[in-house]
Parts: structure tokens; sequence; C-alpha cells
């Protein structure tokens, strides 16, 4: 029975023009940027004379610019779904029905990820061509695709719980964007601003003969801050580059994110004197600890939407109706 | 098979922040029967409602819809209970046919029935030719019949419509009338509430006073007390003429300040025969309007005493 409500939602977003035309802008402009990249990356690597694959560059890319426009995209989908629905007297009904909270929620969720998988798969021509100029593995364009989609359910979740938990319609749209600002762009800048909490630590390194001893801030707990960073998750779960003739805005991502978590777990450095020839294995990655963040926020935004729909209704905010 | 009392409430109570809705609302109300749910706007009429809908919960007290606690066991109220809100939306980018075969998978009904079901509502309401169209097309009156399939369509024992009738033409009045009637018929309870209340005096069997929260108690129509008069207001081309020839009917004529006049009248029957009088007397009468019914006069007078 709540296929019938999925259908619903996808038929009434699909008879609206504004998703077509939304859809054609976003390849448009996807194709315009994987061919700026592509044209810019060409050029430099006739200047440098070297062999250079610009498939990773491409791909890269292209994985960026899909998850920050779906930064963009995806919160729209569902950030007035439930009071926009109580605004216009529709909600009411249909929780009159045999339909649970639960069944509002979870049509409403995979209604919103059907529309936002449309809109990343729609560009796997983009990544084919990337991959058509070399140095793309299959198993990292599944991975960034997978992370892709996760994101977008994250995204979604946010703009569910704002659309519950905000009566207005406008302000719960505003609350989901600060909500996937505060991850994607805020948490880097927290821990920036953290750092400067952090205590300096003398490190002492001896290369060859040398001992040199320097003060570094301690990271600590801080890397946490990044984990859940969905351009952080996204560029440390794809698999590393094995060729090192390319330049990967991913990979430039995943150094600087797993760099944090390096310090903060090498003792060996700290404290004791550690060599530069007995070079610390790769710092074990972010992404785990991010994603399972993340699924905890997905978990909670899902409780408070269900929370919210609850019938029959106790509590409800000033100037909240039932109908 | 079913109950014989539809609603029972005893000592209901809601309020939202500090205004009170409800305050130790009582009320019996049989099943099978047509009953008008009547009071003055906020009286908790809308609130009432919704409890009995199983979707808002009350503060205190106890309530059975169709002898099920609607805090406790909402669903199994929901599939008893067909729910006309004030005021609803529809789905602007469905169908009327997809519309009702959306409720009908709600209720879930087997997905080969739900077309069937769906057309068979549509005809009922009349709404046949619009089955096709996008419901955004459809006037207000077409919504509120549209609305009102939509409630039906898992076919309730108990009908409770909020102010069914508010801003439809006479015709489409007329037309909702003959839909509930046609429900109770097959043995539908209906719960009906208004303000306006002399278009409920002639469908509804037994009223349900509410006013500030609590009951004034549950009435047959028939057996009303009836010391409340109709007023009724006249307007004629000569306001003068009008209003001696009130005065010679032996009634009293209030002046309205916008010219028309004001006369209290046993009821329509008598409001008729004023009317006749006037016209033989030739006074060209423009306006003849019932602005307050028997019944609006009997509750009226029912809230005077507390």
């Amino acid at each position: 029975m709540i296929d019938a409500l999925i259908a619903s939602e996808l038929k009434q977003r699909m008879r609206g023009k504004r998703w077509w035309i939304l859809l054609g802008v976003w390849m448009l402009l996807l194709l315009g940027l994987v061919a700026l990249v592509r044209a810019g990356a060409t050029r430099a690597a006739e200047f440098s004379g070297e062999f250079v694959q610009v498939g990773p560059t491409m791909f890269g890319s292209l994985a960026l610019f899909v998850l920050g426009l779906s930064c963009l995209v995806v919160p729209s989908l569902t950030a007035t779904a439930i009071n926009g629905e109580r605004d216009r007297g529709t909600l009411a009904v249909l929780q009159a029905t045999l339909y649970r909270p639960k069944d509002v929620l979870l049509a409403k969720f995979s209604a919103a990820f059907v529309t936002a998988a449309v809109f990343v798969l729609a560009t796997i021509p983009l990544a084919i061509w990337s991959a058509s100029e070399g140095g793309v593995s299959a198993v990292r364009a599944v991975v960034v695709y997978v992370v892709l989609l996760a994101m977008c359910a994250l995204f979604i979740a946010i703009g569910l719980a704002a659309s519950s938990l905000v009566r207005r319609p406008g302000l719960s749209a505003l609350a989901a964007y600060a909500g996937v600002f505060l991850l994607t762009a805020g948490l880097p800048i927290l821990f920036g601003l953290s750092m400067l909490s952090a205590t300096p630590e003398p490190v002492t390194q001896r290369i060859g003969d040398e001992v040199i001893t320097y003060t570094e801030p301690r990271i600590g707990w801080r890397w946490l801050l990044l984990a859940p960073d969905p351009f952080v998750i996204l560029a440390d779960a794809a698999p590393r580059q094995r060729s090192r003739f390319v330049s990967d805005p991913l990979a430039v991502i995943r150094e600087g994110a797993r760099a944090s978590r390096q310090q903060s777990r090498s003792p060996v450095f700290r404290d004791g004197v550690g060599s530069a020839e007995e070079a610390p294995p790769e710092p074990p990655p972010l992404w785990p600890v991010g994603l399972a963040i993340d699924v905890g926020v997905i978990a909670l935004c899902c409780y408070e939407v269900l929370r919210k729909l609850h019938v029959p209704a106790r509590h409800l905010a000033p100037g909240e109706r039932v109908a | 098979m079913t109950a014989a009392v539809a609603i029972e409430a005893i000592g209901l109570t809601r309020s939202f922040g500090r205004s009170p809705a409800l305050t130790g609302y009582d009320v019996e109300i049989p099943a099978r029967k047509i009953t008008a749910l009547v009071g003055p706007n906020g009286a908790g009429k809308t609130t009432l409602l919704l409890i009995l809908a199983g979707l808002l919960a009350p503060d205190g007290g106890s309530v059975r819809v169709m002898d099920i606690d609607p805090v406790t066991d909402p669903f199994e109220v929901h599939r008893l209970v067909g729910w006309m809100p004030d005021f609803f939306g529809v789905y602007e980018g469905l169908t009327a046919q997809e519309y009702l075969e959306l409720f009908a998978a709600a209720f879930r009904m087997p997905t080969a029935d739900r077309p069937t079901r769906a057309s068979e509502l549509l005809e009922l309401v009349d709404l046949l030719e619009f089955r096709d169209r996008p419901v955004h097309v459809l006037s207000r009156g077409q919504k509120q019949r549209l609305g009102f399939a939509r409630a039906l369509v898992h076919r309730p024992r108990l009908l409770l419509l909020d102010e069914p009738a508010s801003g439809l033409d006479p015709r489409a009045r007329v037309g909702l009338r003959d839909l509930i009637r046609a429900q109770a018929a097959e043995g539908v309870s209906i719960v009906v509430s208004s303000h306006i209340l002399a278009e409920l005096e002639e469908v509804a069997e037994l009223v349900a006073f509410v006013d500030a929260g609590t009951s004034r108690g549950v009435h047959e129509i028939d057996n009303l007390p009836r010391h409340g008069t109709a007023r009724w207001r006249f307007r004629a081309l000569d306001a003068d003429a009008l209003q001696r020839s009130i005065v010679t009917a032996g009634a009293a004529p209030a002046i309205d300040p916008d010219g028309s006049v004001l006369v209290e009248v046993a009821d329509a029957t008598a409001a008729a025969d004023l009317l006749a009088h006037l016209v033989r007397e030739g006074v060209r009468v423009t306006e003849a309007t019932p602005e307050r019914s028997g019944l609006e006069g009997a509750f009226m007078a029912m809230g005077q005493e507390p």
C-alpha cells in the first residue's frame, strides 16, 4: 500500500515542469564543468611535458561537483515535505487513513531518494567519459557513486527533519540548508577554529644523524570534526589511486583529512624519537567513523519525523494545527 | 452488530498552549442517526472532531468512538471513521481518479478494486466528468464533494463532517445535504458540525450543542424547546412602506442602519405569511432572508442559562 503513496509523490513531482528544467540545467552545468576541467588538465599536462592521465582529474572533479550541487538540489526535495503538506491541508487526511507514521516517512524518503538518484545517476555518462581518458578503476567509480547516493540520503533526512520540526516552510528550507552547510563547510571551519585551542607539543625527529625538535599543535580528538563531512567521506572512501602521474582532487582531500588522524595516532613521533626512515604506515581512514556518525544523524532525523507524525498528536507547537 | 452508541465522551479536556478548547466535554451520541454538532466559532467543534477522528489526543477525560478508544487504538478508529476536515487540500498534480485511488490504497484496498471504487465514488458525488482532469481545476464546491468522496472511500460506519457546507453556494449545499441523507439511509452514523444552523435543521435528527468547550446537551430536533424565534430580514424599494406594512401585520420591525428591516417571527410559516401580506399590500419586496432560525434561537436561549 505504501507503493501507492510513493508513486503518487513521484507522479506529482514528474508532472511539474520545474524538475525537468532543473535536471536539464544540472546536466548542462556538470557537462560544462567537466569539459573545462578536461581542457585545463590537458593543457597542464602538455605544459609539463610528462605523460599525465587526465581521467582521474576529470572524475575526481566530477564527483566533487556532483556532491556540491547535490548540497543545493537535494535538501529542496524534502525541506518542506511535512510542513508544506500541513499548510496545504493534505497531511491530516493522509494521517486519518491506515498509513502509519513510518509509512509516510518511508514514502517521502523513498520518493525523494529516487529523485536524487536520478540526478546523481544521470551523470554516469560524464563518469564514463572521464574513465575513457584512463586511470579510473571501476571499483573507484562504484565506491564514489555509492557514497554520493549515501550523502543524498543524509541531505534528504536533514530536509525531512527540518520540515517536521520547523512549522513554516520558508524557515524549514533555511534550516535544512543550514544543516547541510554545517556538515559540509561548517565542520572544517570548526576544525580549524578548534585547532587554535590545541596545545602545542614538542616533536623530536631524527633524520640521519641530525635530531630536530619542533612543536606542533596536538590534534587529538579534533579529527572527529572532519570525519562526518560529506566531502571528506567521499574523498576518503575512494580507493587510493595507483598511478603517480595524476593530479586528483579527491586524493588531495584524502591526504589532508588522513593527516589529521595520523598525528593523533602516532605517539611514537610525539614522546619518543622516531626516524624518517621508519615512515609511518598510511594513517587509518576517517570515513568509517564519519559514515557511522552520518548514519546516526539520519536515524536521529527519522526519529524526530516519526515523533512529529505520531497520531493522535499530543504536543503541538504554538500555532501548529493538526488540520 | 454495530454499537448503539456511536460516540461517548466523558470529561474531555484539551487546550492549545494557554487557550482551552474543550473544558470537560461529556456527550453520548447514538449510532445510525444524523447528529448536528452546533456551536459558535471557537466553541471546540473542530477540536472535538479531531479527537474523535483519532488524530488529536485529549489532555484528559475518556472517549470511545464506535466502542474503540481513539487514543490507544487510533488506526482501528481510522478504519471505521470517515473524517472530512473544515479545511483540506488536494494533491495538485493528481487527477480526481488517482486521488481517490491513493486513498483506497491507504485503506489497504486490493489494487484491482481501487479503480472501480474510485469511479463509483466519483459517480456518487457527480464528478465522473472530472475523472481524468487534474484536481486543481475543480471549483470549491467540487473539491468539497471530492473530499466527501474521499471520506467515504473505505465505507466508514461513522462520518465526521467538519463544516462541510462552509463556503458553498445554496445549490451545492442542497447537493451535499442529499449526499449526507443517502449515507444515513445506508445506516452510517453521521456527525456534522456547523455554526450556520439553518442548513442542518432540515437534515439532522439530533442536535448536540457545544459552547465554550462544554456540551449543552443532545436534543431531538423535533422536540427542541421552541422558545426561540426565527429572525428574518426584509428589504423593499420603499423602506417606509415596508415598515408600515409590517406594523399593520402585527409584527414589530427593527430597523437596520442599512435600510433593511429585521422581524422576529415564530417560524418559517409565519415568515411566509408575512411576506404574502407585504405583497398583498403592494410593498415591492426585494429581499426576504432568514437571519436566524428557530434552532439557533433555541440555542441562543440555551446559552443564556448555563
